[in-house]
């Protein structure tokens, strides 16, 4: 994965973080606000897994 | 020997030989904002429209077009002049403008049409929200073909941008990148913006559902680079013939997203709305809820009575929670004692409170749910005198008839009501 797409998918998962936030704040912590924690931690998982191994990022 | 890529006008360059040297971050940043960022962002000009005009209603909408949208027009080629001309590196999204915008056309049609097969399984009406978005615009009333065809329009513009933003913002159209920001990044902006922005029933089978047509949309953002804009597919169509029959093919694929809602809305939506307008309609009434009672003698008597007007909660197409809206509502009548009229009663309501123009969910449902029955008052005035002061064992009786309009989802109706007490 080349490093733009890399940092483009951090900057996709930090938006997700911050809305991950705006969410908690506003109605609480539930099975909703959670899916946007979950979110930008699946991710940066998927972001580095295709940066450790570029075969994933081939196709 | 390491495999190159061009573009007109540019010189070769080797993709694998394309280490930058060491920049700082700030320098990188400033070259990501130039070859992408500036880009992606007036090319999201729709999508920055909707956001400040009809979800965070920090504008109307036409005022976020005319000041998002409209600069663009020009900004955009004049960006994509200067780029192309000051541009060495053949890889920015500019040099490629051309075929991203080619291929950003079909992920929004397998879009439409994943949505349509899954509208088979869990039946999310989609389409409603069009109608909100031609209203916002253009003004035109909702569940009405004006405001379907405009926010058909709206709706494919943004389904086209976000697509578009993928092939900018990636240097590489990969599986997994369109993965993770097709199906996963835009499902979880849809997932956040609709239920706090936008009134609308969200089971979970709405959650199942736009994840499952950005999956198919990230699918097909993927492989159209690939195949369908392929050469060696077209290569494979002969005749003339062939390849006018294909692309026929392509339009109509492409217009059955369109053509299926606009079919849907004729056969089903509208007749369903018929059947649950209607028995809004009958269910609706008005009752007398208190009064007369004497409220006040000096040169008149003033006797004031309540009506109460309900139920006028129901469940629209989507199986969201409304209330029937009203027209102006005249109120008339007259008070009797053994006969004969002591005070003649009249209103004039323009219309009753209503929670439907609440765009805010958090704010709309408790609304909605307040005003399943309204009260409104009608005084009555008649002349001070004996006849009109109480005396023993004297009744007073009320006749009263209300005309009003009510307004359903789609359709209205004259609504007559009368009583006496």
């Amino acid at each position: 994965m080349t490093t733009n797409d890399f940092l483009t998918h951090l900057g996709a998962a930090i938006v997700t973080t911050l809305i991950a936030v705006y969410t908690l704040k506003t109605v609480g912590f539930d099975a909703y606000s959670a899916l946007f924690i979950v979110v930008p931690a699946v991710m940066v998982l998927l972001a580095l897994l295709g940066r450790k191994f570029p075969k994933i990022n081939e196709w | 020997m390491a495999p190159t890529q061009t573009v007109p006008g540019l010189p070769r360059r080797s993709i694998l030989s394309g280490v930058a040297p060491y920049q700082s971050s700030t320098a990188s940043l400033r070259e990501w904002l130039v070859k992408h960022g500036v880009l992606y962002v007036l090319t999201q000009t729709p999508m920055i429209a909707m956001l400040l005009g009809f979800y965070w209603g920090v504008l109307t909408l036409p005022v976020a077009f005319l000041v998002t949208v409209v600069p663009a027009f020009v900004l955009l080629p004049a960006w994509v002049a200067l780029r192309k001309n000051r541009s060495t590196d053949p890889d920015e999204p500019v040099h490629h403008l051309h075929k991203y915008a080619l291929y950003a056309l079909a992920p929004y049609v397998v879009y439409g049409l994943a949505r349509e097969a899954g509208y088979y399984v869990v039946h999310v009406p989609f389409w409603s929200t069009w109608y909100s978005f031609g209203n916002r615009l253009t003004g035109q009333p909702v569940n009405q073909y004006p405001s379907l065809i405009s926010g058909t329009i709206l709706h494919s513009l943004q389904g086209y941008v976000l697509a578009l933003g993928f092939y900018i913002l990636y240097r590489r159209h990969t599986l997994l990148n369109a993965l993770i920001y097709v199906w996963i990044f835009l499902s979880t902006i849809y997932s956040w913006i609709y239920p706090l922005f936008f009134v609308a029933p969200y089971p979970v089978k709405f959650y199942y559902f736009a994840w499952w047509a950005h999956f198919w949309m990230a699918i097909t953002a993927w492989y159209v680079p690939r195949k369908l804009y392929n050469p060696a597919l077209w290569s494979h169509l002969r005749t003339g013939s062939a390849k006018a029959a294909a692309t026929s093919l392509i339009i109509l694929i492409y217009a059955l997203p369109f053509a299926w809602v606009y079919r849907q809305a004729a056969t089903w939506q509208f007749p369903a709305q018929h059947l649950i307008d209607q028995t809004a309609f009958a269910r609706a009434k008005m009752e007398l809820q208190n009064g007369p009672t004497l409220i006040e003698q000096k040169q008149e008597a003033r006797y004031r009575f309540i009506l109460r007007f309900g139920p006028r909660s129901y469940n629209d197409y989507t199986g969201l929670a409304r209330d029937l809206d009203t027209g102006p509502i005249t109120v008339t009548g007259h008070l009797l004692r053994h006969g004969t009229i002591v005070a003649w009663c009249s209103a004039y309501i323009p219309s009753l409170e209503s929670p439907n123009a609440i765009t805010k969910p958090a704010a709309y449902f408790p609304a909605v749910r307040n005003m399943n029955y309204s009260d409104f008052p009608t005084d009555c005035l008649g002349p001070r005198g004996t006849t009109t002061a109480p005396q023993k064992g004297d009744t007073i009786q009320l006749q009263w008839t209300a005309n009003m309009n009510l307004i359903a989802d789609r359709e209205s109706q004259l609504g007559a009501f009368s009583g006496s007490g």
